[in-house]
């Protein structure tokens, strides 16, 4: 961050009152350029408010925070996002920067530590509180939930297929299985390695050599 | 050796009962040595004497019909007779009779075998049977045999007055007529199996009552061998747990209402804990350390405490967030059933320094949320059980979803635990799974080897899409 322009911020929350007092403590050395309380309507603000950072909660109704991560980086991939909320799992962690997120600060951290990661990322650093450095030190350590993301055999054999330009249905006759079987394998493969759309999927697997 | 020789000695070496007598006045013309030793009457006492004056008939009147039909050019063949012999003593034989011509006289060559033990085991069999058929019919169950090839031989008279069929409608085959068509396949699988490896069987299955009404059966069944150790079928009963049926449905519908509130419940006092509770506390830590920033370092007092209360409302925001994530686990709802699992493997781990391996394939969609709430509960409960009643080395976690059902698996290496302890798990037990799993038309199994461990199965249909 340089001294000479402030960031700015909208928040997103579906709690009124965490927006206000987080609104007024980050006012002194951010711009608050919005605060949305309705998941539905935080990628439309983004794109229309161009904020340097979204400091984003995850538990929200109607759309959670690590879907609209997801969005946000398709729709507006400069915007960093910050995730401020009361989820301490590592597995949520690992997610949030899977899907883009630039910090990760508890709402119970001190508010202090959310100006340090506001200046961190702006730097165009990562921040993770050092509150949960325990939780993901063992968690590394156990690696269970870490890891890369891997595919099944199956998943990798309709891959192969896809790839060759077999459709589902030639697919599913070449593997000997339901056309809803291969569907079922495609899209559990695409869950896994958080990709949307076919052609993302094919990318994938050429890049992986899985062909 | 003249013919006549012959005869004579073929007639006394013979091991049947022969005697020769006049076909015109029925005086003994011969007997041989096994007559002698049945009758008890010798040879000489008897010859030229007649059946009917040493009172041997006890129906003189068969004697006489015997006659009247060799008279009449037709051969007797198998007739049951009763005698008396010389000491009173009533045999029972089966014989025949020709007539011959011995020197010009018309004779009547009768033979004839003791059948008296043979009678007087199927008069005891006809006995036995008599008293069995009364017996199966005033019990209040019903009583059914089988042949060694599985066909029905018997179904008592309860069994008939249930159906309103008879007897022979429902031999062989015919009683899987009544049967519900959504339970034969599964009784009739049950049977084959028992047969094949003559074990007792157990099956429960409806049974249409003659209005046409279905009612629940439990048939018990075992196999029958004869005292050279030959199977000769089965015999077993069936009773009518309808009612019993019934007291589990509701009592089952009461367990699965109980815990979908037990979970709503839950859910919700989560929810307040995180989502109200938390969140408003999470306003006073910006407010107090704006305050602290404010007062003039010389306060140094005052800033203390200020930041001693920000601690402390840190400390007990991680607290409720801890009892908000034990009562509901968030990550549940947001990353889905795998990301979950591996977390409670891992927190389950940490606490009580066991090894878990924790492996999760094609999880069901976070739209699926019943169906992975069940499961991670079920997971829950058993890894707990598992920590607190045995002597656990590892747990292995599986947990594979393919497009029509997602399956978990826990086995649990050590001691091994009876399935039963688990109803010390937060008041459940594996009832209580079960129950939980009924929810989503899920089923559990349970294997436990003691000093191997236990694994324990769940397997959850996933409804269309």
């Amino acid at each position: 961050m340089t001294a000479m322009r402030h960031p700015r911020v909208l928040l997103a929350d579906d709690h009124v009152l965490v927006l206000n007092a987080m609104a007024k403590f980050l006012a002194e050395e951010c711009v608050i350029v919005g605060e949305v309380s309705d998941g539905l309507t935080v990628v439309a603000a983004v794109e229309r408010l161009q904020p340097d950072i979204v400091l984003l909660d995850i538990g929200m109704p109607q759309v959670d925070g690590l879907t609209l991560a997801r969005q946000i980086r398709t729709t507006s991939p400069a915007v960093k996002l910050v995730f401020l909320t009361m989820y301490e799992d590592p597995e949520m962690v690992v997610d949030a920067f899977r899907n883009g997120a630039s910090a990760y600060v508890l709402k119970r951290s001190a508010v202090s530590e959310l100006s340090l990661a506001i200046r961190e990322v702006m730097d165009g650093r990562k921040y993770i509180t050092p509150l949960l450095a325990d939780h993901l030190v063992a968690a590394l350590h156990d690696g269970s939930e870490l890891k890369a993301p891997i595919l099944t055999d199956r998943q990798k054999d309709v891959l192969r297929l896809l790839v060759r330009g077999l459709s589902m249905k030639e697919t599913a006759a070449a593997l000997n299985v339901s056309a809803r079987t291969v569907a079922f394998h495609k899209y559990q493969a695409m869950a896994e390695l958080n990709i949307k759309s076919t052609a993302e999927l094919i990318q994938y697997a050429v890049k992986h050599h899985i062909v | 050796m003249k013919s006549e020789e012959k005869f004579s000695k073929l007639f006394q070496a013979n091991p049947l009962a022969l005697t020769l007598t006049s076909a015109r006045d029925n005086r003994y013309i011969d007997v041989n040595r096994v007559f002698e030793r049945i009758t008890g009457w010798e040879r000489d006492e008897i010859i030229g004497r007649t059946p009917f004056e040493i009172g041997l008939w006890m129906e003189p009147r068969l004697r006489a019909q015997m006659i009247c039909t060799l008279a009449s050019g037709n051969p007797v063949h198998n007739i049951e007779f009763t005698v008396r012999t010389r000491s009173g003593e009533l045999r029972v034989g089966l014989g025949s009779a020709e007539l011959v011509e011995i020197d010009g006289e018309p004779c009547v060559l009768s033979v004839a075998a003791d059948i008296t033990e043979r009678a007087r085991d199927a008069a005891l069999l006809r006995e036995r049977e008599e008293h069995f058929r009364i017996v199966a019919n005033s019990v209040p169950v019903v009583i059914w045999m089988t042949g060694p090839d599985t066909h029905c031989t018997y179904v008592n008279q309860v069994w008939l007055d249930f159906t309103g069929r008879s007897l022979e409608m429902e031999l062989g085959y015919g009683w899987t007529e009544n049967l519900h068509p959504d339970d034969a396949q599964n009784c009739l699988d049950c049977y084959a199996r028992a047969f094949e490896r003559r074990e007792p069987v157990q099956v429960e299955y409806r049974l249409r009552r003659r209005d046409g009404q279905y009612r629940w059966f439990l048939a018990c069944g075992v196999p029958r061998f004869e005292p050279n150790g030959t199977f000769s079928g089965y015999i077993g009963s069936a009773m009518d747990i309808s009612s019993r049926r019934e007291l589990e449905d509701a009592l089952s519908a009461l367990s699965q209402r109980l815990i979908d509130e037990h979970d709503g419940e839950r859910v919700r006092l989560a929810r307040v804990l995180d989502d109200d509770i938390n969140q408003r506390l999470a306003t006073l830590t910006p407010s107090l350390q704006m305050l602290e920033r404010r007062l003039p370092a010389s306060e140094f007092t005052l800033r203390q405490a200020l930041e001693d209360a920000t601690h402390e409302v840190q400390n007990v925001m991680r607290d409720l967030h801890g009892l908000s994530a034990g009562l509901h686990s968030p990550t549940l709802d947001v990353l889905g059933l795998g990301a979950a699992a591996a977390g409670l493997c891992r927190q389950i781990a940490d606490r009580y320094g066991v090894v878990i391996g924790c492996r999760a394939e094609a999880m069901p969609p976070k739209s699926q949320l019943a169906v992975s709430r069940c499961l991670f509960h079920v997971l829950e409960d058993v890894l707990q059980a598992a920590v607190d009643v045995g002597s656990v080395r590892s747990i292995d976690v599986s947990l594979s979803g393919t497009v029509d059902e997602v399956a978990l698996s826990i086995h649990v290496r050590g001691s091994g635990f009876d399935p039963d302890q688990l109803a010390g798990v937060q008041g459940l037990g594996v009832r209580s799974l079960q129950e939980r799993l009924k929810l989503v038309g899920g089923a559990l199994s349970v294997d436990t080897t003691v000093s191997v461990g236990t694994t324990v199965c769940a397997r959850v249909p996933l409804p269309a899409q």
